[in-house]
């Protein structure tokens, strides 16, 4: 392999050999390399396949922004596609390979695509839809669907830990090129609280390539000479590798650093970082230049071959022409001749000489080049092109503001945000504007800053105001302006004939801008051509608009250490181990892990388990863990009138020592939440939620407390955790519980929502009881200090309670017809759930009172609550299955209602349901069709009322 | 779940400390700083919670009912003892280690000692207090005790 590395320079580290391999074949490197400049080295320019027409593409630049040279890296659960050559650090034994190709890059079949290209343009997928209609469906998505996508995503588990941090500063900049260590230098200075990222593996930006001098001294040296006080300066944070992604509300930024360090390390850190003042020092991206076959292997940008060769030692051809279109082009060329590169010929648009082709198959062969009215051939194997500079505003611009077109600049400038953007044209400006910059930002924090102050350069960029130059002239073949999705100049003009000028129109009809690369090269241009195109300045144009994130971000960065079982947080209740000891199945409801039954020795099913379990609490006596209920003590002089005005019923005459059922309305009429709340004392109240709406319930509480009325003396806390909640359900429940309990428990000294203070097992333990009924049956709340719940279970089991978990106590719930968030959807009313008479009529005023009156919440035929019973017994009804009238068809104008909850009654020993039905309270005794749309199942029922066991509620008062 | 956990790197510690007392004091409108100060004795004893909200974390400290007393009719106290896990962060790296989950600005001098908030750790709340120029102490609600001592391994 002919090796195109440089003889000198470079500030990779030559003595060391990396051996990589890239498409199957061994190559080598140096510590310091990029994929790209490496493959360059070994005189490899074919390294991709363009998305559509499938066209032999190379490197097209040293950094960032790079569109063509997309590989994919790694293997097995590190696989990464799409990963840009030029940002891939070469390590030892890296595997590559290129994307988009079959079978192979040098042989693809997809370039068949190239030769379709008329009927390939942009929007031809929107014209398929123009019909036949079937053909789309049949022909054409099959063929674009296969087509569609870039690379291919890993499928193995990611092996690699990724992180999260957040972190603070006075400072941050953003850009470690000169500017950025100017502000840097500044600002650490003075001490402030610095944190300066990076994109590159190296900090130093343009520093890094450079070959002006700097009070005498080289840019390698100047950058070291910074370098080493900066890292000496304990305030001063220098993240390298480090992507700012985006600038969010409130100077929060968002930072993807690429770690890899350590093995076992993390592969990602994601940095959120919060910045009193912050800085964009982000530098200028070079512009393409628009002609014919300006995406040949061989054709780069011009400071990326100056890249090459001064920062990694590579030469981009042995025959290279420089194109540019302004001042800055010269500069390049000089310097890159001064490194060693053979350049034959520079051609300057602004005197005539255009480059108006370019050709060769799989790499730059010639170029056809029309000079003063001639045209000519030039042998070269590297074109390097330069149609400008614009500075990368995306940052400044995330937050809404829309960018300024400036004339002097040919380019968009942040919008008019004052200090935290440097635009600067000259090695001197970038250093004097950071330190000002950087000085006046810490200033406004209170830190007085001496501007750094640097050597007079040598050698420095001479300004200039050239024209921009948006397509070259008289070009021939197709000319790129967005490599990465094949949009060519006649794309633009295309859709600015066919009615799509405006610039957001122009983007997705032609698909510019919208590929992985967020068009960094190729937006420019296109506003260019859609201003020419219309006739008028890009100011008019305006740009796109600009989102987060600046390049892609990993998944894995995104979770950090939140995947798989570490998805979300679990919560546990206190009884967990009592209920672990007896063997319980749990089940996961929310963040909770909620006992769901308790199977025995011999039981072969859940549901013979829960028949047990259901049986034992009608029978004889149950104990249940509802820990997980939310509780939330409200406390002041206006507790009862906070209750009073949060509850459709009435709560603030509730004696001392009383529990009431509560309903909770929304401001539009439908029930929020439903639970219990218990007056303890004058001024204490405690309420219990639903396990699933108890942090919804506390914040609505304190939206109404904060806002709504701030003027009430009355606080709300969450006790949720402080507490262990049993239930303890049968007819022997007061026996077992009057054991342990020295305060009179019967009926006339504890009736049925009693609620006190009470001494458990000889003084031992101080709680709360409640005598409250979910299961129908006599039962009785348990309260205790979270750490005595298992003294307290345990005693009671060993008096013979039986555990009964969440599906019995669902099973006990719906045959006495207790609603559960299955019937409170968010859609029902109180009237729906046959609790109407609960609204109060003379309570001033509760969240809800007004939107309930709308008729539609109170009209005849809503949806009302009853209960179903199967004609065959055994034939499961489905929650969620429809309800239509014998014979109807099932068709959506037929629909009745559906099942909202349903179970097996181990005490009717037939399947129930509750069921919300039209009209359901004047219906019962009706026969029905349950349809189970899923599987399309049949079954006869009969409506009847939403209660099947005991429903004089003889059990609950004895 | 062990007691103390040592970060292998040697960063910091992560200490499970006894529940102790812990009390919700509130205010519904007036000021009750003095009063609260006249409770609370021991260091760290009275954090910060929130707008008129606090944290008393006091083991040495008067019967429930006769606190309750002296701050009413302004103020009321709720009993959350048996309800938080408490564990105590140590070392040169708790700060960093902390900053993995939590976004308040935990420097010294934005957080000095005794400085408290309710704040959150990734998705768990958590009520955050510096005891010390390396160390912290952190409250979370028993349920989440297992999750956060996970999530505060390394």
């Amino acid at each position: 392999m002919t090796s195109y590395r440089l003889p000198a320079g470079g500030r990779v580290a030559r003595g060391e050999s990396l051996g990589f391999h890239f498409d199957g074949r061994p190559y080598a490197g140096h510590p310091g390399d990029t994929l790209a400049s490496a493959l360059l080295a070994n005189g490899v320019r074919l390294m991709g396949r363009s998305f559509k027409y499938h066209r032999p593409r190379g490197v097209l630049t040293a950094g960032s922004a790079e569109p063509n040279a997309l590989v994919t890296i790694g293997e097995g659960g590190r696989r990464e596609p799409n990963a840009r050559a030029t940002m891939v650090e070469l390590s030892d034994g890296l595997i590559a390979t290129s994307q988009n190709r079959w079978p192979s890059l040098a042989l693809d079949l997809g370039a068949v695509n190239g030769l379709l290209s008329p009927f390939l343009a942009a929007g031809f997928y929107y014209k398929t839809f123009m019909g036949p209609a079937r053909a789309w469906e049949r022909l054409y998505e099959p063929l674009i669907r296969r087509a569609a996508g870039l690379g291919r995503a890993g499928e193995d588990s990611d092996p690699d830990a990724y992180e999260k941090t957040w972190a603070h500063c006075d400072l941050l900049i953003v850009g470690a090129g000169p500017a950025g260590l100017a502000a840097a230098l500044t600002a650490a200075r003075a001490g402030a609280e610095t944190i300066l990222v990076d994109e590159g593996a190296e900090p130093g930006g343009a520093l890094l390539y450079e070959t002006a001098l700097i009070g005498g001294k080289s840019t390698d040296e100047t950058l070291a000479d910074m370098l080493a006080e900066l890292a000496a300066l304990p305030n001063c944070r220098l993240l390298s590798r480090t992507t700012a992604l985006a600038w969010y509300d409130d100077d929060v930024f968002a930072a993807v650093e690429r770690v890899r360090k350590a093995p076992g390390g993390p592969a990602e850190r994601l940095w959120r970082i919060v910045a009193k003042r912050a800085l964009l020092a982000t530098g200028a991206e070079e512009r393409p230049l628009v002609f014919g076959g300006n995406d040949r292997p061989g054709v780069m940008l011009a400071e990326a071959g100056l890249t090459y060769a001064r920062r990694y030692g590579v030469a981009v051809g042995r025959r290279v022409a420089v194109f540019t279109a302004h001042e800055g082009g010269l500069r390049t060329a000089k310097a890159l001749a001064a490194s060693g590169v053979e350049i034959v010929e520079t051609l300057d648009a602004r005197r005539g000489a255009r480059v108006v082709s370019a050709s060769g198959g799989r790499g730059l062969v010639d170029c056809e080049i029309e000079d003063g009215g001639r045209r000519r051939r030039l042998q070269v194997d590297a074109l390097l092109m330069s149609g400008g500079y614009a500075p990368r505003i995306h940052l400044a611009c995330q937050r809404g503001g829309r960018p300024r077109w400036s004339e002097a600049h040919s380019a968009f400038l942040p919008p008019d945000d004052g200090l935290p953007f440097v635009c600067a044209t000259t090695l001197a400006d970038a250093l004097d504007e950071g330190a000002a910059r950087g000085a006046a930002l810490v200033g406004e924090i209170g830190r007085k800053a001496a501007p750094a102050a640097f050597g007079a350069i040598d050698g420095d960029w001479t300004p200039s105001t050239d024209k921009p130059l948006w397509r070259v002239p008289g070009s021939r073949g197709k000319a790129f302006v967005d490599f990465q999705n094949d949009v060519q100049a006649d794309d633009i003009a295309l859709a600015a004939r066919e009615g799509y000028d405006h610039v957001e129109l122009a983007k997705r009809y032609t698909t510019n801008g919208m590929a992985t690369d967020q068009g960094k090269l190729s937006n420019l241009n296109a506003i260019g051509l859609l201003a020419e195109a219309r006739g008028v300045s890009p100011a008019e144009v305006g740009a796109t608009t600009f989102r987060p994130f600046y390049t892609p971000v990993s998944f894995g960065a995104l979770a950090g250490p939140h995947r798989g079982p570490h998805f979300q947080p679990v919560r546990r209740s206190p009884l967990d181990g009592w209920a672990r000891r007896r063997g319980a199945v749990f089940v996961e409801a929310g963040l909770w892990m909620r006992a769901s039954y308790f199977p025995r020795a011999g039981e072969t099913h859940w549901r013979e388990t829960v028949n047990r379990e259901a049986l034992a609490v009608r029978g004889d006596v149950g104990l249940c863990d509802v820990s997980t209920l939310g509780k939330i003590e409200i406390v002041g002089p206006d507790a009862g009138l906070l209750l009073d005005r949060v509850y459709c019923n009435g709560f603030a005459k509730l004696p001392v020592g009383r529990a009431r059922y509560g309903l909770m309305l929304r401001e539009d009429g439908f029930i929020f939440d439903d639970g219990t709340t218990s007056r303890l004392d004058d001024q204490r109240y405690v309420m219990t939620t639903t396990t699933a709406a108890a942090a919804d319930v506390l914040r609505h509480l304190e939206f109404c407390t904060q806002v709504h009325w701030p003027e009430l003396k009355v606080r709300v806390v969450s006790v949720t955790d402080s507490w262990a909640q049993m239930a303890l359900a049968g007819p022997r429940s007061r026996a077992l519980l009057q054991a342990i309990c020295d305060a009179d428990l019967s009926n006339q000294a504890f009736p049925h929502m009693s609620a006190r203070a009470v001494t458990l097992l000889g003084w031992r333990v101080a709680a709360r009881l409640f005598r409250l009924s979910y299961s129908g049956e006599l039962a009785y709340e348990i309260a205790t200090p979270a750490g005595e719940g298992e003294l307290v279970a345990e005693a009671l089991c060993a008096a013979g309670a039986s555990p009964y978990g969440l599906e019995a106590m669902g099973v006990l719930r719906i045959e006495k017809g207790h609603v559960t968030h299955n019937e409170i959807n968010g859609t029902v009313t109180p009237g729906d759930l046959g609790m109407g008479r609960m609204v109060s009529s003379t309570k001033a005023d509760f969240i809800g009172r007004r939107m309930l009156a709308r008729e539609g919440l109170q009209a005849p035929d809503r949806p009302r609550l009853v209960g179903l019973l199967p004609f065959a017994p055994q034939a499961p009804l489905r929650a969620g299955a429809h309800v239509l009238r014998e014979g109807d068809e099932a068709r959506l104008e037929n629909d009745q209602g559906h099942i909202t909850s349903s179970c097996y009654s181990p005490h009717l020993n037939s399947h129930i349901a509750l069921t919300l039905v039209t009209r359901g309270e004047a219906r019962h005794g009706e026969t029905v069709q349950v349809w189970n749309a899923l599987k399309n199942e049949y079954a006869r029922a009969r409506i009847v009322a939403p209660v099947f066991v005991d429903p004089a509620q003889e059990r609950l008062h004895g | 779940m062990d007691d103390v956990y040592e970060a292998p790197d040697g960063g910091y510690r992560l200490r499970r400390l006894a529940q102790g007392r812990i009390w919700v004091a509130v205010s519904f409108g007036a000021p009750i700083d003095d009063r609260l100060a006249a409770l609370t004795s021991g260091r760290f004893a009275l954090r910060d919670a929130g707008p008129r909200a606090w944290l008393i974390v006091d083991d040495d400290i008067r019967p429930f009912a006769e606190a309750e007393k002296a701050l009413a009719p302004e103020g009321a106290l709720v009993d959350i003892s048996h309800g938080r896990a408490r564990y105590e962060i140590s070392g040169p790296g708790a700060r960093a280690k902390l900053a993995t989950g939590i976004a308040v600005d935990m420097s010294p001098v934005a957080f000095a000692e005794g400085a408290a908030c309710e704040t959150m750790f990734n998705q768990i709340g958590v009520h955050l207090t510096r005891t010390g120029a390396d160390r912290f102490e952190i409250l979370t609600g028993l349920s989440f005790a297992e999750s956060l001592w996970r999530e505060l391994m390394s």
